[in-house]
């Protein structure tokens, strides 16, 4: 019975070596088995034929049915040689897998280092300095004889019991002297 | 009474000036108005011609003790001074010898404190600093270093089962052209495997397990020709599988990843520029929202510095460095001071981690089981589905 020639695709190079391997070895183990059951394949083959109608026919659900009656008997026919191919197929499908180039970009570039490293300032200016008029935080204790100029203080304590040269202070005086000093002075 | 007027002295009503002691006075007897008190008292003056509006504002009373705010008014056909004690001037002396919480002053102040009082505008203005006196990292990439890990038998200088090189371009030239250039290094027989199919059975990339560059200048590692470092670690062999190779070229064995070019560190200090408003206002303008910082530190990438952390030692800013040099991942840690010159005021502010290493493509056995179980059942699958399509054509 003639049989079409099944070509096998030997793949990558490294696998090319395994497929003319197995792909010789089914060559020869195909006549053998061809030559050794005619009887077989003529009444599986006949079978296929008679009921290709109906198959034709039936659903889609059924076509694997079909493909899988259809592989029994060609399996049966030339079985080596497919089996052979599906190995020679399986094989350096994994291989080619595996072979691939191993490229892990994407962290450091060159073109990163092109640049120097630097610190970036942005600024936005403040307006003019009214120390002069209204002075700035200080929020410390201070002897106000060290201090010149304006003065803003908070929770004033006070007594002004009188001097050789100053008198003591009346009561309203003395909340007067307390009022400037919380409000701002100039000590001059 | 005796009063004791200041002639062209004048002054602010929240001031405690005074007077100069050599200040020129005029002297004019008055008498006091009806009731009074100290504070307020009301004085007439009758030597003062009608005509003559007086123009002093500030007198003293000696009788009182006290300064005074002077008004005039001119009352019955008699100048009338009514008079406001001055009691900052008065109490001069006992309040400048007191002790008091002040929150703002015009002599002294806290640069660190922030002034509410002051406004910021929409001007803006930018700068900005290079990190290192030199440059961190090379402009050219052939200045970089190759590391390059391979499976060897050098016993005493891997990392596991990995050999790792630190090389230059012209190294790594050297290398990948005394294996490629042709398989007689394998030193088989082409009566028993032909050149060919020896090339196509065997790659000799596959013992490079790992290729990075990095951005280090190579005579880092390797000196430079006028100045090759000595030792057993510079080395012109590089062991291969089973086969060693000189190629001529000098590489680094990196063998104790905690050795000074295994673990690459280096420390880069930046002055941090202030603002321009610092010297009038205070040092609290280089904070936020006032002043804004950004390290821009490839690969690592742009970090917004807290300014706060900044102020802790302000004007110098710290990147140090540790790099693994077999991978390339780098970790950065950023110190507000000077880590080199002031370490025990150094404060690390953050620290980063990024890989710094350029991933070199290299024709390799890449082991996934996934993938490999994967490739057979799609390959089996593949196989049979043909194997079927071929039994129809055959039927």
């Amino acid at each position: 019975m003639a049989r079409e020639k099944v070509t096998i695709d030997s793949g990558m190079s490294s696998s090319g070596a395994i497929g003319r391997f197995f792909g010789g070895a089914a060559d020869q183990a195909s006549e053998y088995v061809q030559a050794s059951f005619p009887a077989v394949n003529k009444a599986l083959d006949n079978a296929i034929r008679a009921a290709s109608p109906m198959v034709q026919n039936v659903t889609q659900a059924l076509e694997p049915a079909q493909q899988i009656v259809a592989g029994a008997k060609t399996l049966m026919s030339d079985p080596l040689r497919y089996l052979s191919q599906a190995a020679t197929k399986a094989i350096p499908a994994a291989i080619a897998a595996s072979a691939s180039l191993q490229y892990t970009g994407g962290q450091g570039s060159f073109c990163n280092f092109l640049y120097p490293v630097v610190v970036r300032t942005k600024w936005m200016r403040v307006d003019g300095n009214r120390a002069a008029y209204i002075g700035k935080p200080l929020c410390k204790v201070r002897p106000l004889s060290v201090l010149t100029g304006y003065c803003k203080c908070a929770n004033v304590k006070l007594d002004l019991p009188g001097t050789a040269q100053e008198p003591t202070a009346t009561i309203e005086e003395l909340q007067i002297v307390v009022l400037y000093l919380e409000a701002g002075v100039f000590l001059e | 009474m005796v009063v004791t007027f200041y002639p062209g002295f004048s002054k602010k009503p929240n001031s405690t000036a005074l007077p100069a002691s050599a200040a020129q006075t005029q002297v004019i007897n008055g008498e006091i108005k009806g009731d009074f008190s100290p504070y307020a008292p009301v004085i007439r003056f009758r030597t003062i011609p009608a005509t003559s509006c007086p123009t002093y504002v500030y007198c003293y009373i000696a009788s009182f003790k006290r300064y005074y705010f002077v008004a005039w008014a001119f009352v019955s056909g008699f100048w009338e001074a009514s008079c406001t004690c001055d009691v900052l001037g008065t109490y001069k002396g006992q309040i400048r010898a007191s002790s008091q919480f002040v929150e703002r002053s015009g002599s002294d102040y806290d640069p660190y404190i922030i002034d509410g009082a002051c406004n910021p505008k929409g001007q803006v203005e930018f700068a900005q600093a290079v990190v290192g006196q030199t440059a961190i990292w090379g402009t050219d990439y052939e200045d970089g270093t190759y590391v390059v890990g391979v499976v060897s038998c050098s016993a005493g200088n891997n990392i596991g089962a990995v050999c790792y090189y630190a090389m230059s371009q012209l190294g790594f030239n050297a290398l990948m052209y005394a294996l490629l250039n042709s398989p007689n290094w394998m030193n088989i027989d082409p009566s028993e495997i032909s050149t060919d199919l020896q090339k196509a059975l065997i790659n000799p990339a596959q013992y490079i397990v790992s290729a990075v560059w990095l951005p280090i200048n190579a005579a880092t590692f390797i000196g430079t020709p006028q100045d090759i470092p000595t030792g057993a670690d510079v080395t012109t062999t590089v062991r291969l599988g089973w086969w060693s190779f000189d190629i001529q070229v000098n590489c680094r064995v990196l063998h104790r990843p905690t050795s000074e070019y295994d673990s690459w560190m280096r420390t880069f200090v930046c002055d941090l520029l202030q603002h321009p408003d610092t010297q009038e206002f205070g040092t609290w303008v280089n904070l936020s929202p006032y002043t804004k910082v950004t390290l821009d530190f490839p690969p690592f990438g742009c970090i917004d510095l807290d300014t706060t952390d900044l102020m802790h030692n302000l004007g110098v800013l710290s990147c140090r460095m540790f790099i693994q040099t077999y991978t390339g991942d780098a970790t950065l840690y950023i110190f507000a001071g000077n880590i080199d010159t002031d370490p025990t005021h150094a404060q690390m502010i953050g620290s980063l981690q990024a890989n710094v290493g350029v991933q070199i493509p290299v024709g390799q056995i890449a082991i996934n089981p996934s993938n490999f179980k994967n490739a057979v059942v799609a390959g089996a699958v593949t196989g049979a589905a043909e194997l079927a399509n071929a039994v129809m054509e055959g039927s």
